[in-house]
């Protein structure tokens, strides 16, 4: 059997994984694998969509915003009395709208996605700011926050939350023609056109069904801690974002899977826990997760630059 | 005969922007009144000069650009394409010359792109079924090549194969192959033969444009030229004979267009001695006195470019020895270039040339603005006299110096991109496609202000793709065929098309 370069360096960061981890205490523990799982189900969620926008050469920076509102906006309804499912589909809901919003923008207008998704970002968090008068929200019914906190046949609800999405959004990219259209589109807009596929129903997918995961990813988080907190989204967006580009999503567009980006969000997430039962002061944190990322970063493009190279001919 | 299954009359079309708006401002025309008639299972040649307007005639079959005047009728129907979708189900198939795949989609992926076959409920794709019609559809051409490899990964040879497939797969009862054999080996080029007779059998017709003589005599039955955006004339491939055609594609002669008056003086400028302009391509050693044209002959992709790119420091220098005026350059920068004189006009003026949205007046000092500041200011009037010395002296066609330089048509918009150097007065200067896509008038005035740079005693090297051109204003010619140098042609009695042809292939 042909061993592939690929499959040895997957091995090998394995090895590794497991090694750190025996050395580090309550590590390699089903319970706190679960657990870093969970902790990572939000970036996870948010870059579900933010794979398929990036792989359109796009990027979405509204979900921290959306994030914020959108969780605000169940919480409120759950709070004047209304049903739970139909808070939550509410949210929902609007999260979609606010993703829509932004392919619309960036179809029509050809608003680059970057500033349109900029400023729906300030809009919404502006909404969830205004909604509730700047202030947090808390004590959910129990219900709600047990989609947060509780498990099912010992996993958290959370995980196959995450695991479920992550089945879809891939058998949407790899299974159906939608999916198809968006690798197509990321690859060369011109034969999409020529092709005569509306450019428009592909990004009006795209960038809602990114909205719709954040807004999963904020409703999943105010669950998770019986606490809408108004500024709640700020940090999700840019993990998301890294996790997507240590997956090996190309920023230039047209390639990318979203399980892998769900193994970069997992990724950061053990890196994190690794780094915090490790002792390491949360200071610091930051500061390796961020040379850790850079050195991926710069690796995997300089691979790929290499890969280039020798497949040229001058 | 057979009967007439496409008729294109009086077709014209005004020169358009990038975005295939009319230019405002100009009535220059790339098609004027042009006529085009395809019979049932025949390979129609078209054939022209570089910019005689046959890539616009098919754009406008194909369904990508409207035409402004003139009709096109298709099995005995008028037609009025707005999309090449529509084009595509009325039956019309286009081959481009650049690529049009999806480079990170798989063979199969790009044969079913927007007719994918869906199961039950039309979400799911059926991948494997159309993995298999899509093996199914390249063997029954005879093409080996597995359907689930990236396409980024095929080929150039490979790549054209499968839009061959994919046109041939779209029920298309017309096929526009565009240069279909430019990155083609022989055998692969005899394949695509095969293929196409037996299209002809099953009743399609082909539009076929390419160069090369010896493949048009095999392969055609009629052949239309098209001259400067005119139509010329078409005749039966019987009365096919290369200096008729010839005649036709020309029009005029040599001497009319092109200006040479210059003589090359002993002193050498630059020398270039086993420059490698990839990781693995053979060293190529040339070099260019003062006051002399040299010309640079090559298929596109031949590395003529990347010869430029490489001595003017734009690119990544594989190795090799740089000697200009003397001395020897290690380490080419453009600014370091520019400094000591040796200027490079880019071959696409839009995107390396020109700032389209600055007008002609800060286009022209680009390249000499350390000239234009006193005390950190720029200084307009001086800025003001240069480009107005500059648009006299090349004749530039304009309002005034204030004009944009997107508001330009071609042929000025190249002399401004010329106008930037030359106001920072090179030694040599290298021309890449100085003429592509400007009207003919332009280009003979283009032709007159090279032949008086010569002779003032600028060093020119001229790469080209149209060989009149080359043969025309060159002393020197190299020819490059993959990325060196195939052979170099000393003496003008040697300048043929036919010599510099058969060194490219």
């Amino acid at each position: 059997m042909k061993i592939s370069k690929k499959t040895i360096l997957i091995a090998g960061a394995v090895i590794l994984f497991l090694i750190v981890g025996s050395r580090i205490p309550n590590y390699l523990t089903v319970k706190n694998i679960f657990n870093v799982i969970r902790q990572s189900s939000i970036v996870s969620l948010v870059a579900y969509g933010m794979t398929m926008v990036i792989i359109v050469k796009g990027i979405d920076l509204s979900v921290g915003g959306i994030i914020a509102s959108c969780a605000m906006i169940s919480g409120l309804m759950m709070k004047s009395g209304v049903s739970i499912w139909l808070a939550i589909g509410t949210g929902l809901l609007a999260g979609a709208l606010m993703g829509l919003f932004n392919g619309i923008m960036v179809e029509k207008l050809e608003v680059p996605a970057f500033i349109t998704t900029l400023v729906v970002g300030q809009v919404a968090s502006g909404i969830a700011l205004m909604l509730n008068g700047g202030g947090s929200l808390g004590g959910f019914p129990k219900e709600y926050v047990f989609i947060g906190n509780g498990t099912i046949l010992g996993m958290p609800i959370s995980n196959y939350i995450t695991f479920i999405f992550c089945i879809v959004s891939a058998l949407i990219m790899g299974r159906t023609r939608l999916g198809t259209y968006i690798y197509a589109l990321g690859g060369n807009d011109m034969v999409v056109k020529q092709q005569g596929i509306s450019t428009a129903k592909i990004n009006y997918f795209v960038f809602a069904f990114s909205g719709f995961c954040a807004a999963v990813a904020g409703i999943l988080l105010s669950a998770q801690m019986n606490t809408v907190h108004p500024t709640q989204g700020g940090n999700y967006q840019l993990d998301a974002v890294a996790a997507c580009v240590i997956g090996g999503v190309n920023m230039a567009g047209g390639e990318g899977k979203v399980y892998l980006s769900l193994v970069g969000a997992l990724l950061i997430g053990f890196l994190r826990n690794g780094l915090n039962l490790y002792g390491l002061h949360p200071f610091y944190q930051n500061l390796v997760i961020g040379v850790i990322i850079i050195v991926i970063v710069a690796v995997s493009i300089y691979n790929r630059n290499k890969k280039i190279e020798a497949a040229k001919v001058f | 005969m057979s009967k007439t299954i496409l008729k294109m009359d009086h077709i014209t079309k005004f020169i358009f922007d990038a975005y295939g708006k009319p230019i405002r401002g100009t009535d220059v025309k790339i098609l004027e009144d042009v006529h085009f008639d395809v019979c049932e299972s025949e390979v129609h040649i078209l054939i022209g000069e570089n910019g005689a307007g046959k890539s616009t005639l098919m754009k406008i079959l194909g369904g990508i650009i409207p035409q402004d005047e003139g009709t096109v009728e298709l099995f005995g129907k008028e037609v009025h394409f707005t999309n090449p979708k529509q084009a595509e189900e009325m039956g019309v198939g286009f081959i481009h010359q650049e690529l049009n795949l999806c480079p990170n989609l798989s063979v199969a992926e790009n044969l079913f792109l927007g007719r994918e076959i869906t199961g039950k409920g039309n979400v799911f794709s059926k991948k494997k079924q159309m993995c298999d019609e899509s093996r199914q559809m390249l063997m029954r051409l005879g093409f080996d090549i597995d359907p689930n490899v990236l396409v980024r990964n095929l080929s150039t040879a490979q790549q054209q194969i499968v839009e061959i497939v994919k046109a041939i797969s779209c029920d298309s009862k017309i096929i526009i192959m565009d240069e279909p054999t430019a990155s083609l080996t022989q055998t692969e080029i005899d394949h695509l033969f095969d293929i196409i007779r037996s299209m002809k059998k099953q009743g399609i017709s082909i539009i076929y444009i390419s160069h090369r003589f010896e493949e048009l005599k095999e392969i055609g039955d009629r052949l239309t030229v098209l001259r400067d955006g005119c139509y010329v004339g078409t005749i039966d491939m019987a009365d096919f004979s290369h200096d008729k055609v010839i005649s036709m594609m020309v029009g005029r002669t040599l001497g009319q267009m092109y200006t040479c008056t210059h003589t090359p003086q002993k002193e050498e400028v630059l020398r270039v001695e086993g420059l490698k302009i990839g990781p693995h391509t053979e060293p190529l050693n040339l070099h260019v006195n003062k006051g002399e044209v040299v010309g640079i002959g090559g298929l596109v992709g031949a590395g003529r470019t990347e010869v430029a790119k490489s001595v003017f420091g734009a690119r990544k220098f594989y190795g090799g020895k740089i000697i200009y005026k003397g001395e020897e350059i290690t380490k080419p920068t453009p600014k370091s270039m520019i400094q000591k004189g040796l200027m490079y006009l880019t071959e696409d003026r839009k995107i390396e040339g020109l700032v389209l949205r600055m007008n002609i007046e800060q286009n022209i000092t680009l390249a000499s603005l350390s000239e234009m500041f006193k005390n950190g200011y720029i200084r307009r009037n001086e800025e003001e006299k240069a480009s107005d010395e500059m648009i006299k002296n090349l004749n530039i066609v304009c309002t005034s110096g204030e004009q944009l330089a997107n508001t330009l048509s071609g042929g000025n918009q190249q002399k401004v991109a010329l106008a930037k150097w030359l106001n920072s007065k090179p030694m040599l200067l290298i021309l890449d496609e100085p003429t592509r896509g400007i009207d003919v008038n332009a280009k003979s005035e283009i032709y007159q202000i090279i032949d008086d740079l010569a002779k003032q005693g600028v060093a020119i090297l001229m790469i080209s793709s149209e060989l009149p051109e080359l043969i025309g204003m060159s002393d020197r010619i190299y020819v490059m065929r993959r990325g060196t140098i195939s052979a170099e042609l000393t003496d003008r009695e040697e300048f043929k098309q036919e010599t510099i042809l058969s060194h490219t292939i």
